[in-house]
Formats: C-alpha cells, sequence, structure tokens
C-alpha cells in the first residue's frame, strides 16, 4: 500500500501464516484439553445412571461371585465419615501451623522451613502416606489392625499441606492495617486473632479445607493398607470401613458385567459429591471477595 | 524507502555544545561526539473527528490535531484529559485494551491507518511509540532489545548489528553500553533504560515516534538527557509527546496541544499557548490556576 | 473490644494486664510452634521407619534392587528396575503430551481468549483435576484402552521402523506404558495449567505492549514478551507435574498392564513402582513386603528429588528476574510464584 511516496511495509506471508497457525493451535490445545472431561462426564452419566436405583441407596455391596451385587450404600456413607474425621483432624491442626506462620514465625527461619517441608509435603505421594501409616500404626495392631480411624489419619496427613499453604494464603490476605488498628487499641494478639484474623478470613479458610476435603474424597490409594474395605456397613471408626474409591477400585477388578456397571454408578456418585464440593468453594470464595 | 533527502543544515550538536563532563554519563565516547544525525523528510500524521471509548467511558471527544513532520509536538492537560488516549489511538495500540475502541480517521501523510485492510502489525512498525515507565524485556540483553523488533522482520545478522549499534548511538547510549551489550537491559539505570527502548523503537526505523510521559519515570538530570535527545531526533523523525510537565513542553516542543476532558482546546506554537493563549482555560492551566 | 479485658483487671493499672488475659499470648505461640515441630518430627519419623521397613530388602538385593531387572514374587527375588523404567516412561511421556497442551491453553485463557469465556473455560480445565484418579482408571479401562487399541496397532505398523515404538504390532495389549501414559498427562493437564497461568498472569503488561508497539503480531508478541519471563515458571510447573505423574497409583495400575517387565516398546505392559505396592500389597509377606516398601521408598525419594528441584528452579527464576528487575512488577512476580506453587488441585 503507498499513498504519495509513503509505503506501508508489508507484513510477510510467513509472519502472517506463523501467526494464524499458533493461534490455531493454542485453541486446538483448549478444545484437546477440553475433550477428556467432556467424555469422561458423558461416561459415567451414560453408564452410570442406569446402575443408580432403589437399592443402589439402601443395600451394601454383597462382594459375592454370584446372585445379587446389592447397593453402594456401605461405600457412601463410610466415604463420609472416613473424611468427616480426616478434615476433624487435618483442618484446625492446618489452621493452626498456617497461623502460627502468618502471625508468629512470619519470616523467621524456623517459619521457612516449615513452609519449605508443607511445599514438601504437597509432593507426597498419596499411597506413601498410606504406606506410613501401614507401617506406624497398622504394623503395630493399635487397636486392631485395618480400622477406619487409620484411613482417616492418612488422608489427614494428606489434607494438611493442602489446608495449610491455602489457609497462609488467605490470612496474609487479611490487611496489616487491620491487624495494627486492632493491636493500636490494646487488644492481646490471640484476641486479634481470634476477633479480627479469623473472621476476616473465614470465608477463604473454609475454601481452601473444602478443596482439601474434596481431594480426600476422591482418594483411593492411602485408604488400600489403612482401612481395607469391607463390604458390610459399619458405623465403627474402629473397624474396617468401606469406602467409595476403594469400592470401585475392586468393583473394576471384578470380571463380573454388573459389578462393573456399579462401579460406573459410584463413579458418578463420587464425581458429583466432588464437583458440588468444589462449587461450593468457589461460591464461597466469590461471596468473600464481593463482601 | 526513505530516501536521505540530506539538507545540508548542519545541526546545533548538542552533545559537543554540552559540558562534556561526566556526570550522567561516565566515559562518553568520543565517537558519539562526532557523529551527526542526518536529516530527513518524515511524515505528519493528520488526527480527524476521533472519538475513544472504554467501554462505555467517552475519553476523547471529536479531536482533530494535525502533528507536523519533523516537528515536536507536546500534548499536555490534566489526569483524564484523555492526552494519552489520543496517542494510543495513532499507532492502534488503544484497541489493545479490553474494551476500548476508536472511531475517526487517523492519517500518516495521506494513508488512513484506520482504512479497512491496513495491517495494525505495519501500522505500528511505522508509529514507534515510547512509554511512561522504561519497558526493557527483562529477559533480553541490551543488544536484543534493541535488535527486538528488527528480528521480527528477519533482519539478517551483519546488517542487524549495524542496526543495532547506529541506533545505540543515535540515542546517545553506545558509550555506556559498548562493552556490555550482552548484560541484561534492565541492569541499566531508569534514565538510560529509557533511552534503550527509544533506541528500540528507533531501531525499525519508524516515520512517527509517539512518547507517552516518557520522562515521569525519571530524575531531572535522566529526564534532561532524554528531552535532549528528542531535539536530536526530530530531523527525522515526526515526535509526539505525551506530558504532564509544562516546562518540558516548553523546553522541547515546537508546538503544544491543550487538552481537556478528551476535548483540544488550544493547538500553537508553544511558546504562543505558554505566553498568550487564547482560550480562557488553557490560561488558567498553563499558569497553575488549575490541573 | 477490649473494654471486658481492662475492666476486668478493676483498680489496676491499665497499662497493666491481667496475668489471665496476658497467658494466652504466651501458649498460642507456643502451641502452634509445636503442633509445626510435631508434623515435622513424625514425617521424619515416617521416612525412618520406611528406611527401617525396608532395610532386609537393600541388605539382601543391594543396588539391584533398583538397577536389576528381575522381580519374581514366586522365587522370592525383587530386582525393581522395571518398576523404574515404568514409573519413568510413563511419567516422562505423560510430560510430553501433556505440558505442551497445558501451556497452550494458559496461553490461549491468559493471552487469546475473549473475556467473557475466559472464566467459565478456566474453570472447566480446572475441573479435570476435580475427578478422583479412580474414575480416570475406570473410564481408562472400560472406555479409552478398548477404544484406541486399533489406533495403536496402526500405529505401531505404520511406524514400526521406529526404535520403540514400532514392531510388536500384533502383541499391542489394550493397557500399555501408552495409555498410562495418556491417562497420566489428562490428569496433570490442570495443575501444569492452573500455575502456568498464574506464571503468565504475571507478566507486566508494560512488556506487551512493547512487543505489541513493535509491530508484533499476538504469537511474536507472546513469543517475544511472555514466553521468555515465565519460561521459569513454566519448567517449575511441569516438574510438579512430573512429581504427580510419578506418584500417581490407582490410575496407572488400572492402566500399565503390571507386568514386571521392561516393555519392548510403546504400546507393551509393563509396571510401575506405585503400582506394584497397590497391586502386590494385599498378599505380600515377608521380605516380598519389605520390597514394597522398598518400592514405596524409591518412590518417596524420586518424588522428593523432583519436587525439590522444582521449587529451587521456580525460586532461582523468579529472584533473578526480581532483582535484576527492580520495582515492583519483579516482587509481586517472585511472590505469587512462590505461593501459587502450593496451590495444587483446582485453583481457587
Amino acid at each position: 500500500m503507498s499513498v504519495n511516496g509513503l509505503v506501508l511495509p508489508e507484513v510477510s506471508a510467513r509472519r502472517r501464516r506463523t501467526d494464524r497457525i499458533m493461534r490455531g493451535l493454542l485453541l486446538a490445545a483448549t478444545i484437546v484439553a477440553l475433550v477428556p472431561l467432556v467424555l469422561v462426564i458423558y461416561y459415567l452419566l451414560k453408564q452410570g445412571l442406569s446402575a443408580i436405583n432403589g437399592s443402589f441407596f439402601t443395600q451394601d455391596p454383597t462382594g459375592s461371585f454370584f446372585g445379587g451385587v446389592g447397593g453402594a450404600r456401605s461405600a457412601i456413607l463410610g466415604s463420609l465419615e472416613i473424611v468427616l474425621l480426616a478434615t476433624v483432624i487435618s483442618v484446625p491442626i492446618g489452621i493452626g501451623v498456617a497461623l502460627y506462620l502468618t502471625e508468629y514465625g512470619q519470616s523467621s527461619r524456623f517459619a521457612d522451613v516449615i513452609r519449605y517441608f508443607v511445599d514438601v509435603m504437597t509432593g507426597v505421594p498419596s499411597i506413601v502416606f498410606g504406606l506410613f501409616i501401614y507401617i506406624t500404626l497398622v504394623l503395630a495392631h493399635l487397636g486392631g489392625n485395618f480400622t477406619a480411624w487409620k484411613g482417616s489419619v492418612a488422608l489427614a496427613l494428606l489434607m494438611l499441606p493442602i489446608v495449610i499453604r491455602s489457609a497462609e494464603v488467605v490470612l496474609l490476605l487479611v490487611p496489616a492495617s487491620l491487624r495494627e488498628a486492632a493491636l493500636a487499641l490494646g487488644a492481646p494478639r490471640w484476641r486479634v486473632i481470634t476477633r479480627v484474623v479469623l473472621p476476616t478470613s473465614a470465608s477463604g479458610l473454609v475454601t481452601g479445607s473444602l478443596l482439601a476435603v474434596a481431594r480426600a474424597m476422591g482418594e483411593t490409594a492411602p485408604l488400600l493398607f489403612t482401612t481395607a474395605g469391607a463390604a458390610g456397613l459399619t458405623f465403627s471408626l474402629s473397624q474396617q470401613m468401606n469406602a467409595m474409591p476403594v469400592q470401585i477400585y475392586n468393583d473394576i477388578l471384578s470380571p463380573r458385567q454388573v459389578v462393573v456397571s456399579q462401579a460406573w454408578g459410584l463413579g458418578l456418585i463420587l464425581v458429583l459429591i466432588v464437583l458440588i464440593l468444589n462449587l461450593i468453594a468457589r461460591a464461597v470464595s466469590r461471596r468473600s471477595r464481593l463482601g | 524507502m526513505n530516501p536521505p533527502d540530506t539538507t545540508s543544515k548542519e545541526r546545533k550538536d548538542m552533545s559537543t555544545g554540552r559540558d562534556p563532563s561526566p556526570r550522567a554519563e561516565p566515559a562518553a565516547d568520543a565517537s558519539e561526539a562526532t557523529i551527526s544525525v542526518e536529516r530527513r523528510r518524515g511524515h505528519g500524521v493528520n488526527v480527524n473527528g476521533l472519538n475513544a471509548y472504554y467501554g462505555k467511558q467517552h475519553a476523547v471527544k471529536n479531536v482533530d490535531i494535525a502533528f507536523p513532520a519533523n516537528e515536536v509536538t507536546a500534548i499536555i492537560g490534566p489526569s483524564g484529559s484523555g492526552k494519552s488516549t489520543v496517542v494510543r489511538c495513532v499507532n492502534r495500540m488503544h484497541e489493545e485494551i479490553p474494551g476500548a475502541r476508536a472511531e475517526g480517521r487517523v492519517a500518516l501523510d495521506e494513508l488512513d491507518v484506520y482504512a479497512p485492510g491496513v495491517d495494525l502489525t505495519a501500522v505500528r512498525r511505522m508509529i514507534g511509540m515510547v512509554f511512561q515507565k522504561p519497558n526493557p524485556f527483562p529477559t533480553m540483553s541490551i543488544f536484543e532489545n534493541v535488535a527486538a523488533g528488527l528480528r521480527l522482520t528477519g533482519t539478517k545478522s551483519d546488517n542487524l548489528r549495524e542496526r543495532v549499534h547506529r541506533s545505540l548511538r543515535a540515542v546517545g547510549l553506545w558509550g555506556e553500553v559498548k562493552n556490555r551489550l550482552n548484560e541484561p537491559g534492565i541492569g541499566l539505570s531508569g534514565g538510560q533504560q529509557q533511552r534503550l527502548c527509544i533506541a528500540r523503537a528507533v531501531a525499525i526505523e519508524p516515520e512517527v515516534i509517539l512518547m507517552d510521559e516518557p520522562c515521569s519515570a525519571l530524575d531531572p538530570i535522566a529526564t534532561l538527557r532524554v528531552e535532549e535527545l528528542i531535539d536530536e531526533l526530530k530531523s527525522r523523525y515526526t515526535i509526539v509527546i505525551v506530558t504532564h510537565n509544562m516546562q518540558q513542553a516548553a523546553r522541547v516542543a515546537d508546538s503544544t496541544v491543550f487538552m481537556l476532558d478528551g476535548e483540544v482546546i488550544e493547538h500553537a506554537p508553544t511558546n504562543e499557548i505558554f505566553t498568550r493563549p487564547k482560550d480562557e482555560r488553557t490560561e488558567r492551566y498553563v499558569t497553575g490556576k488549575f490541573g | 473490644m477490649e473494654a471486658s479485658a481492662t475492666s476486668a483487671g478493676g483498680g489496676r493499672s491499665v497499662l497493666k494486664r491481667s496475668p489471665l488475659s496476658r497467658l494466652p499470648d504466651r501458649v498460642l505461640p507456643w502451641a502452634l510452634r509445636s503442633l509445626a515441630v510435631l508434623i515435622l518430627a513424625l514425617i521424619v519419623y515416617f521416612f525412618i521407619r520406611l528406611i527401617g521397613e525396608s532395610g532386609s530388602t537393600f541388605s539382601t538385593f543391594g543396588l539391584s534392587f533398583i538397577f536389576g531387572n528381575d522381580w519374581d514374587v514366586s522365587r522370592n527375588i525383587y530386582h525393581g528396575l522395571a518398576l523404574v523404567v515404568g514409573t519413568l516412561i510413563t511419567s516422562g511421556i505423560a510430560l510430553l503430551l501433556g505440558v505442551p497442551v497445558a501451556v497452550g491453553v494458559a496461553l490461549y485463557l491468559t493471552e487469546l481468549c475473549p473475556r467473557r469465556l475466559r472464566g467459565a473455560l478456566a474453570m472447566l480445565v480446572d475441573l479435570l483435576a476435580a475427578v478422583p484418579s479412580v474414575v480416570y482408571g475406570l473410564w481408562g479401562v472400560f472406555f479409552l484402552a478398548p477404544k484406541l487399541l486399533p489406533a495403536e496397532k496402526w500405529f505401531a505398523n505404520t511406524f514400526s521402523f521406529i526404535p520403540w515404538i514400532g514392531g510388536g504390532a500384533s502383541s499391542a495389549t489394550p493397557t500399555n506404558y501408552f495409555i498410562a501414559s495418556l491417562v497420566l498427562a489428562i490428569m496433570i493437564l490442570p495443575i501444569v495449567s492452573a500455575i502456568s497461568r498464574e506464571v503468565i498472569a504475571t507478566v507486566p503488561p508494560e512488556n506487551k505492549e512493547a512487543a505489541l508497539a513493535l509491530g508484533a503480531t499476538r504469537w511474536e508478541m507472546i513469543r517475544m514478551a511472555v514466553l521468555p519471563y515465565s519460561r521459569s515458571g513454566i519448567v517449575g510447573g511441569a516438574m510438579l507435574g512430573l512429581g504427580r505423574a510419578l506418584g500417581e497409583t490407582i490410575a496407572v495400575v488400572l492402566l500399565i498392564g503390571d507386568a514386571p517387565t521392561i516393555g519392548k516398546h510403546l504400546f507393551s505392559q509393563g509396571y510401575s513402582l506405585a503400582a506394584v505396592i497397590a497391586n502386590e500389597f494385599g498378599e505380600a509377606t515377608g521380605l516380598h513386603r519389605s520390597a514394597l516398601f522398598a518400592a514405596g521408598l524409591v518412590l518417596f525419594v524420586l518424588t522428593l528429588v523432583v519436587n525439590i528441584v522444582a521449587r529451587t528452579y521456580v525460586a532461582r527464576g523468579t529472584r533473578g528476574l526480581r532483582t535484576a528487575g527492580g520495582g515492583d512488577a519483579g516482587g509481586g512476580f517472585g511472590s505469587s510464584a512462590v505461593s501459587l506453587v502450593s496451590q495444587e488441585g483446582p485453583v481457587t
């Protein structure tokens, strides 16, 4: 293009083509990334809905090679119970450690060691946590061999670093001016924590904890060596207990088609629970940002 | 493409006229003093009926300005008067902001940069820009920063080095950096960084250089150095400088535009605008009564 | 707020607080600190116990537990090279498949995507992390593996001239290295993508504008201003993804084929450290069980090293930029990178 001797430099066809191709590839990557999500959800719905019937929630898996397969009641209730205990253990401890890091340790050397350690802990494979608990609690025959509470402890270990790091991030968001204002009024540090810091960051703490719960809900490996799923229903934490991921894992290995289809049904329920937890976590964090 | 239409009018050489004592720039290179910036016939910019918006906000209202070739035009005005937006519309950087759009005609000589079919990367090649905060690429060396624009068009290595060196000389940075061309550009001082950014813009030989408050992040000595540079560069380029500093406009600009609330209030030769402004609002602004 | 505390002090000077209300301030930091110490000590204790439990394996087989290639439960011989190799192969391929896609997603979402779609798309990608690994295993075994088998056979036939990939097309089984790697790639994608996205979001807009003002196209702007700036963070994210892939158990045990040999090509069955533990632990006793603990120890150390390297890499990269960059942009980058590295799972 040229007007009055002024020449607009041509953008070479190669540059234009590269730009178009790379934009296309980036879009393609995004689509490719979503394909598995769509497929997983589609197959869960397709295979899972048919498995969910009345007895799915009222009966326990029989685990037998013949006859009826029962339902998934013990797995669902077991999971909820195990994860509830894990949450009760990990959330207070996790928030406590995070409080130490933000309110007392701050940038001391020891706090940095803890931070580093927690970071490294996030990378430990969940199966290794299972082994830890097996060695220390199961081999020691502490209150029986395989028990539900040991599974909870394994899951709690797994949740701890998630709770600590998310809580620390949230606690750091509490404006220093707010803390200083309270301290300037003469409030002791612990009152500042309980009256100012924790209430201000409550929704963020809930979000982080819920994400940790969601993560724990789907974990199979740490439970394999700690609660060792039993088909029957129990509410006693000192007995073997069934759990959704463990039940799904066992169902997959079964040669019976009906059992496999039950795994799809249970998988659907599990994904639904995890999704709902995630959505609640998001909703809570969004509300806090608005308020 | 760029006929070196040299008028033999020797420029008053700023670098020799200046006290050579090493205050801001130690070790001023001897070769630097001898370079003469060749005069080149540039191209002016005409802005007609320009309207710019950020979402619903009408930031620039029906603006007409002519930026004459080989002159420095300053745009002054209080914050939010739309002066930055006007220059960002000239090289179509305005539309990079989400929700922003512009209407009207911006012509480089007779070439409408908003005409359909005009490639906006070509427009930006012809109309270079220097930003408020020095923004060298942090991962690139001094050399690579200047070469960045040239590499886009595939300038070959011999020619590339030539042009990088020439650009660094043109901004008076050669003596200071010639021994450390491979060190990171962000290792330089703020003033040097800004001149590096000007070198980067000059390297691709645009017709126009837009400067959006180029000295607002610099100290007075670095500011003075950049102002001297602007004066040298206008023999080759058409320069538009946005500034909130009226002394700066008075020092560097041939003509000055006063903007208020998105409108051009007055455009006149600089000494007229500061000594006998026609509009009462201009007078109040340049005498410091508001803004 | 403190009215109650001071009035409780009665007639005493307001500068003196009652010892009772001061008590928590002395106890609390101490208690919280010991909580942190306790966790630290607990993990160290676990680690020592794990070494202890795998002791008999290492005293029996020595280093050939890692470098010997013969895992035979019936003869009570546990040389686990096949497990280590299987772990590394599947994780490596998962990175190769997952990281480019993850970075592509991150770039698309931050630099190209219309703003209205960005939030929804980002959430969908994050949801990939919400699907439990056992569900990926379920889906892999009953859908992905059988569906892909013909394609794998065709691929192995067509490219039979490439070592490791070709040949043995007839022996291709539904469960193999490739299918395990593919599912691993899907599983690490959201983490790598989330970290990349956060790192890319910290690229200063001035740098991007500088590139555009030089007449760069969008892609050239990404290559010039975005990728160099965020490279170390992306590498760190990829390494954290690697750590995840190495330790992933359930999906792998279901898909890798659980054959304690080193597969001859991409589509043969193999084993991984995590898979062997999950699969054989139930009936293992004595030396066998110790060998599984040893596998756990090797896995633990492996993931530890990868994670430490990942974090130091990120820290070094960001620190370099921060000191050189001076101003606020560099500092913000460093601190956010440190915090986001800890973010696992779906990002809030």
